[in-house]
């Protein structure tokens, strides 16, 4: 499980993971893939930014009044049978969940994906009370018999190649159960995960899945898949606990079809992913199948603290991933860079607010605020206006280093004082221009180590933009 | 936990403030507007489901074909709701109903509705049609009526919960799938590895059946 403390090694993990050769030959398939996709399924879709608006305005309805709509939510849930369970921190909710398993003797658990039993250590906690959890997503099932942490929200196991994948199912799968698959392509691979998951599915005495929303006017968990392994998840076993936080509750159902129309163009580039599920309360008397027992637990774990700040708009976020999918630092790290359950821009966003700036500080600085994020987003969320807030933060917390403040106090100095600010700045750039020489570059440069060190510096041109807007007005 | 509910609200309220300003409300549930059916099937082909459309009363002539066109056992479990479709016209069909399991290699299900929007079934659970069954079994053949085929997703959640919600009410867009191995796109990784639709045309009356 991430602790935390990993988020503040931002700078030592990213240096390793640009030295990972099996995570960047992964990670150069990102352009061909997820963006492509995303590209294409835009392209073919004429009413997407209209349909962005819709999914903003429906996400902003539900934060405007989310303790009526939560207080709906709950209502209607019990309405079908359901029953809502609060809590405000991970440990609460690791010990309701741990308890409806324990009352019921449950001793074996189907998992579907959810970022917010990561988010809480679920698996390791459950496992320590002796209940075995099984991952079902082909992603989490990976890097569960890797022994390791998602590295993107939608894609676990995306730092993985298909050679480390065969060599996991060597290691671990049972030959005379799971057939003999030749693990040659990703096709042989899967097949043997679901041939080897099958039997797990109906073994199970519980389904905890996640949300991509809840739905208050119905009461209803929506879950939204490809593979189908939330679906077996939540209709086989017996019981079924929905595990969401709160700012997952949208209005109602037509809310969420806005943002239906928006999360699988944006997450996978599919128009709509295979499955899409709304679940309201347990079966019914005359049903045959389905569980008995259907439990929400509601997560705060910091959201409610966010209200109100300049950083709320990340409660937008409805977990797609085309952030970290676009973003040229996830793209050159990977997400185990950093440390923590969200990576990636949104990671950057949110990680400070639920970890603290002082754990998280380095997150929002891993951006060049190039803005792709927020021009991918498909909530709109002002992702490098968050990094800004949380730099801003770090810094009146006196958090960065000496060197930084010293920087930008000396900075802040000139830049008050404009007059001051073009002379030296002109006169600079004069200096450096001429200094260049004929290969308008430079090797290294005092005070631009950080630079020089990996790449060459461009030289100026000779002379500023305020210089060059003058001389041509 | 005892006051976390509370205390949660509360919070919630503080930081919301006193007046929070009204956001638009909610748009209005949509009448079912009727969809545009070669649409439907052009998307659910797109999305990787087989389409074939067919008369109302063809069913068990169309499984017990795909079932052969496929190599495939003439054994399918049918979900009950589907029982009165005259499977006894094919004898060479062996066909059980209720509910799925893993000896189950093909199931034919019902779905309530169609969505030309994005090319969806609208899968609505109850005692006679099982979600069971569309996920377990390798192979799905789902049959949906032309008419019921919406516009739009707002149409189809509208009409797929009034007036009582069912307990599962499932969307569907193609067969099975991941791309969690090195991105490339999978069929078949737990659900169906092959979505067949029937999408049937009434039956005039008195008049012959026939294929379109």
């Amino acid at each position: 499980m991430m602790d935390g403390a990993a988020a503040a090694r931002f700078p030592e993990a990213s240096a390793r993971a640009l030295g990972d050769e099996n995570l960047q030959a992964a990670l150069r398939l990102l352009g061909e893939g997820f963006q492509a996709r995303r590209t294409d399924a835009v392209e073919r879709f004429a009413g997407f930014e209209d349909a962005r608006d819709a999914a903003v305005a429906a996400k902003t309805r539900t934060l405007r009044n989310l303790d009526r709509h939560l207080e709906t939510f709950e209502a209607r849930c019990r309405e079908h049978g359901g029953v809502v369970h609060w809590a405000e921190t991970p440990a609460d909710a690791r010990q309701i969940v741990l308890e409806l398993l324990t009352d019921r003797g449950v001793r074996a658990l189907s998992k579907g994906k959810t970022m917010v039993a990561e988010e809480i250590g679920l698996n390791g906690f459950l496992e320590a009370n002796g209940i075995e959890v099984i991952e079902t997503d082909l992603g989490e099932y990976i890097i569960q018999l890797a022994e390791e942490a998602p590295s993107h929200i939608i894609v676990p196991a995306i730092h993985k190649t298909m050679p480390q994948v065969a060599d996991l199912f060597r290691q671990h799968h049972d030959q005379a159960k799971a057939g003999s698959f030749p693990r040659r392509t990703p096709a042989d691979l899967v097949a043997e995960a679901r041939a080897v998951l099958r039997r797990r599915f109906l073994e199970a005495d519980a389904g905890l899945t996640g949300a991509n929303f809840l739905v208050a006017e119905t009461g209803s968990s929506v879950i939204v898949t490809n593979e189908g392994n939330g679906d077996l998840t939540q209709t086989l076993p017996q019981l079924h606990i929905v595990l969401a936080t709160i700012e997952k509750v949208v209005p109602t159902l037509a809310d969420g079809a806005a943002i239906l129309r928006v999360l699988a163009r944006s997450a996978t580039g599919q128009d709509m992913s295979a499955y899409t599920t709304v679940s309201t309360g347990p079966r019914r008397p005359s049903d045959v199948d389905g569980p008995a027992e259907y439990h929400v637990v509601l997560l705060d774990n910091g959201r409610s603290r966010l209200l109100g700040t300049p950083a709320e708009e990340v409660l937008r976020c409805i977990r797609c991933g085309a952030c970290m999918n676009h973003c040229p630092v996830y793209g050159a790290v990977g997400g185990h860079a950093y440390g923590w359950v969200y990576p990636g821009p949104i990671g950057a966003a949110l990680t400070p607010a639920l970890l603290g700036v002082g754990a998280a500080r380095h997150l929002p600085n891993a951006s060049s605020l190039c803005g792709r994020c927020e021009e991918v987003c498909p909530m709109r969320i002002p992702l490098p206006k968050i990094f800004r807030y949380w730099r801003e933060q770090e810094h009146a917390a006196r958090l960065n280093s000496e060197r930084m403040r010293l920087g930008l106090a000396l900075w802040g100095w000139f830049a008050a004082r404009p007059r001051l600010y073009r002379l030296a700045t002109g006169v600079a750039m004069r200096v450096l221009s001429r200094l260049a020489g004929r290969s308008r570059r430079f090797r290294s440069l005092v005070l631009a180590s950080g630079w020089t060190r990996s790449r060459d510096l461009p030289a100026p041109a000779g002379r500023t933009f305020l210089n060059s807007w003058k001389r041509r007005s | 936990m005892s006051g976390a509910r509370e205390r949660i609200l509360t919070r919630v309220r503080e930081r919301l403030g006193s007046a929070p300003e009204e956001p638009a409300p909610s748009p209005e549930p949509r009448e079912a507007r009727s969809g545009d059916v070669g649409e439907f099937c052009r998307r659910l082909q797109a999305a990787g489901a087989s389409v074939e459309r067919i008369a109302e009363d063809a069913v068990p002539q169309a499984v017990a074909r795909y079932l052969a066109e496929r190599n495939l056992a003439a054994r399918v479990k049918v979900s009950p709701a589907l029982a009165n479709l005259g499977w006894a016209e094919e004898p060479l069909l062996e066909t059980a109903f209720g509910v799925a399991d893993l000896a189950d290699a093909a199931a034919v299900m019902p779905a309530a509705l169609g969505v030309s929007e994005t090319g969806s079934l609208v899968h609505a659970s109850a005692g006679d049609n099982p979600t069971t069954n569309h996920f377990l079994p390798d192979h799905a053949i789902a049959v949906v009526a032309e008419e019921t085929v919406c516009a739009d997703l707002e149409a189809a959640f509208s009409a797929a919960t009034g007036p009582a919600i069912p307990r599962a009410i499932c969307l569907i867009t193609g067969p099975s799938r991941t791309g969690d191995i090195e991105q490339r796109i999978e069929l078949g990784a737990h659900g169906p590895r092959s979505l067949h639709v029937l999408v049937t045309a009434p039956v005039p009356e008195r008049g012959p059946a026939s294929a379109t």
